[in-house]
């Protein structure tokens, strides 16, 4: 699909979105409701105008002036996936130890760092974020792994 | 009141005050460096420490921590195209870019000149304020603290680019995602699922990190290479710092702006560095760089973000009102060391005042002085290939989203709000706008209501309703002008972060 396709089908989003911002609105109580709702109402009016806008832009396009919208869509996915895969990693062990075995891991299959350097970098990582942790009293998230067996 | 100046100066020269001024100066600026970070974060660090300090060394620990945040800041705006902290997110409009040619040792240069401008200028407010800020912080009601959101959200318009439309319904949205959790007139939450994390709403942090931060990321690894297109880094800090100079003007009138609107509480800093750079982008000829890497898109809002915390000091110091998070613990600090906020501070305190002064100034000159002499070396990050660099980076911006709440939706919607933010880059929506929305949404709200439920509509005619109601239709009116004399870009691209 080209960029004009998908800009339709992200405002077409955007639409049905404030719409059912509005009608949620819409029960609010007196009070909490004028701002939300009249907002919403103006981003429905808006984005409804831009669909319009959208349509005679894709009507008009001409097949061999066809813009894509990313050069390597799924490059992108695929670096998504080491992103949900390193909250994965933080649910299950913490986010320390996680953090560990993501830059481990992004380090030897991405970089192509040996593995040497690969634990050299993840392990400089770790050391500063828990010397920052320590001086700044910041907190990190323990993971299932961490609170079944009380670390 | 000049006798008093000099003796608070020999005062805050001690060199053991100088001592803790220059801890306070380190921490502000490590706290600037890492995103997700603010001054709160920094004042909360230092707060257990100051008890049992004398007042003086005391608040110039946090004077000179608070002083800096928005200097270091700069570092991964224009480098990494991440906000540094809440007051930096203007600079990545054109900060960014020049680091993308290559110039990042120039942006840096010119942002931490204006910086310490900024901040000097903020400081002489300071003082100049003193003897007639009452009836000034005083004749800012709801009904003008309101106009000062609209004036904020007209920005909108002019950060839109070739769509106003996709402007404003950008803008929009963030209202919308920034009216998620309690409501500020009644007491209910509104979109919120019953999910708790959503009760007090999304982090700014969050949604900055996650609107800017991560598509910036996602597109890095896809595409290879480095942040700097430029084989070599053209360009030094001196060239920034002549830029600066030429920009003196520019300098000068975003640090009172900054000064102003920081002086307003409520408001929050937020906001100052957008409405600093929309003025700019306004007044400025041949802006059609702008958004593509002008160096008047970092010299207004460094300038200005500076400024803003010697205004906030006004209202803090002298009334006791804090403006942001970051003064209320001020105040706190204040009270652990036996001292109050108010107008005893003019008084019999007025030497305590002074050194706050001095040491605002100081730290402001250490502190860009000390960036400066580090640019150089750490442009040389928008150089590391991005392969190497990015798995660091989404480490840093998950530790710092996480800090916001301490909650597991802060990871969640980090990355929701960066698939959107993602989405809204690749479809050429402009993202600033939203940003503006979120941040004015509860304020606007707030405001709104108390001055209708207050006055009615009579508030409309209110002299500083009108005053600031003359400036945003000023502010619009020359934008419309300006663009048909095809003085400002209209490509669209100034809107793009």
């Amino acid at each position: 699909m080209n960029k004009s396709k998908y800009s339709l089908v992200f405002t077409v989003f955007l639409f049905i979105l404030f719409v059912c911002l509005a009608w949620q609105a819409s029960h609010f109580g007196e009070l909490a409701r004028f701002f939300p709702l009249y907002i919403s109402i103006g981003g429905a009016v808006l984005t409804l105008a831009e669909v319009v806008v959208q349509l005679r832009r894709v009507i008009k396009e001409s097949k061999d002036h066809v813009e894509t919208v990313h050069d390597s869509p799924w490059l992108v996915l695929k670096y998504l996936f080491w992103v949900l895969g390193y909250l994965g990693v933080i649910y299950i062990v913490g986010f320390i130890i996680g953090t560990a075995v993501y830059l481990l891991t992004f380090l030897y299959f991405e970089t192509k760092f040996s593995i040497v350097k690969s634990a050299f970098g993840a392990a400089v990582a770790v050391s500063l974020l828990l010397l920052f942790g320590e001086v700044m009293t910041l907190y990190w998230p323990e993971g299932m792994l961490g609170r079944a067996l009380g670390w | 009141m000049l006798d008093v100046a000099i003796h608070a100066l020999t005062i805050v020269l001690d060199p053991s005050r100088l001592m803790f001024m220059f801890l306070g100066i380190s921490i502000g600026l490590v706290v600037g460096l890492l995103p997700g970070l603010g001054g709160t974060v920094g004042m909360s660090i230092l707060l257990p420490f100051i008890f049992g300090m004398d007042p003086y060394t005391g608040m110039a620990l946090l004077i000179g921590m608070t002083a800096v945040v928005h200097t270091g800041d700069t570092f991964p705006s224009v480098l990494l195209g991440v906000p540094g902290s809440s007051g930096s997110q203007a600079t990545i409009m054109d900060g960014y870019p020049l680091a993308q040619r290559g110039e990042a040792a120039r942006a840096l240069g010119a942002a931490f000149f204006s910086s310490m401008i900024g901040g000097v200028i903020g400081g002489m407010t300071l003082f100049a304020v003193i003897p007639i800020a009452r009836p000034v912080v005083l004749a800012f009601g709801s009904p003008e603290l309101f106009m000062m959101s609209i004036l904020g959200l007209s920005m909108v318009g002019i950060l839109a680019g070739k769509s106003p439309i996709r402007g404003f319904a950008a803008g929009m949205l963030g209202l919308m995602i920034g009216s998620i959790g309690g409501a500020p007139a009644v007491a209910e939450y509104r979109y919120t699922f019953d999910i708790i994390y959503l009760f007090n709403g999304i982090p700014l942090a969050v949604v900055a990190l996650g609107l800017f931060a991560f598509p910036e990321m996602m597109d890095l690894l896809a595409a290879g290479g480095s942040i700097s297109n430029a084989q070599k880094l053209s360009g030094s800090w001196m060239q920034g710092v002549k830029d600066a100079l030429n920009n003196k003007w520019l300098i000068f009138r975003s640090a009172i702006l900054g000064a102003i609107v920081g002086f307003i509480p409520g408001l929050g800093g937020s906001v100052v560095d957008w409405i600093s750079y929309g003025q700019a982008k306004q007044t400025c000829k041949n802006t059609e760089n702008f958004g593509k890497g002008d160096i008047r898109g970092v010299i207004a809002p460094e300038s200005s973000n500076n400024a803003k915390e010697g205004g906030a000091l006004i209202p803090t110091l002298l009334f006791g009102i804090p403006g942001s998070g970051t003064t209320a613990i001020l105040l706190g600090g204040l009270s652990l060391m036996g001292l109050q906020a108010g107008p005893r501070l003019l008084t019999s305190e007025l030497p305590l005042t002074m050194s706050i002064i001095w040491t605002l100034v100081l730290a402001n000159i250490f502190g860009a002085g000390a960036c400066l002499l580090l640019s150089k070396p750490i442009a040389r990050l928008s150089t590391i290939p991005a392969k190497k660099l990015v798995p660091f980076l989404l480490v840093l911006l998950m530790a710092g989203a996480y800090q916001s709440t301490r909650h597991w939706g802060d990871f969640i919607a980090f990355v929701a709000i960066g698939l959107l933010g993602w989405a809204m880059k690749q479809l050429d929506w402009p993202r600033p706008p939203l940003l503006i929305g979120f941040v004015l949404a509860v304020s606007a709200e707030r405001y709104l209501w108390i001055s209708m439920s207050r006055y009615g509509f009579v508030w409309l005619g209110r002299p500083g309703v009108l005053a600031i109601g003359v400036i945003i239709t000023v502010l619009l009116l020359a934008g419309i002008i300006l663009k048909k004399s095809g003085s400002i870009d209209t490509t669209g691209e100034g809107g793009q972060a």
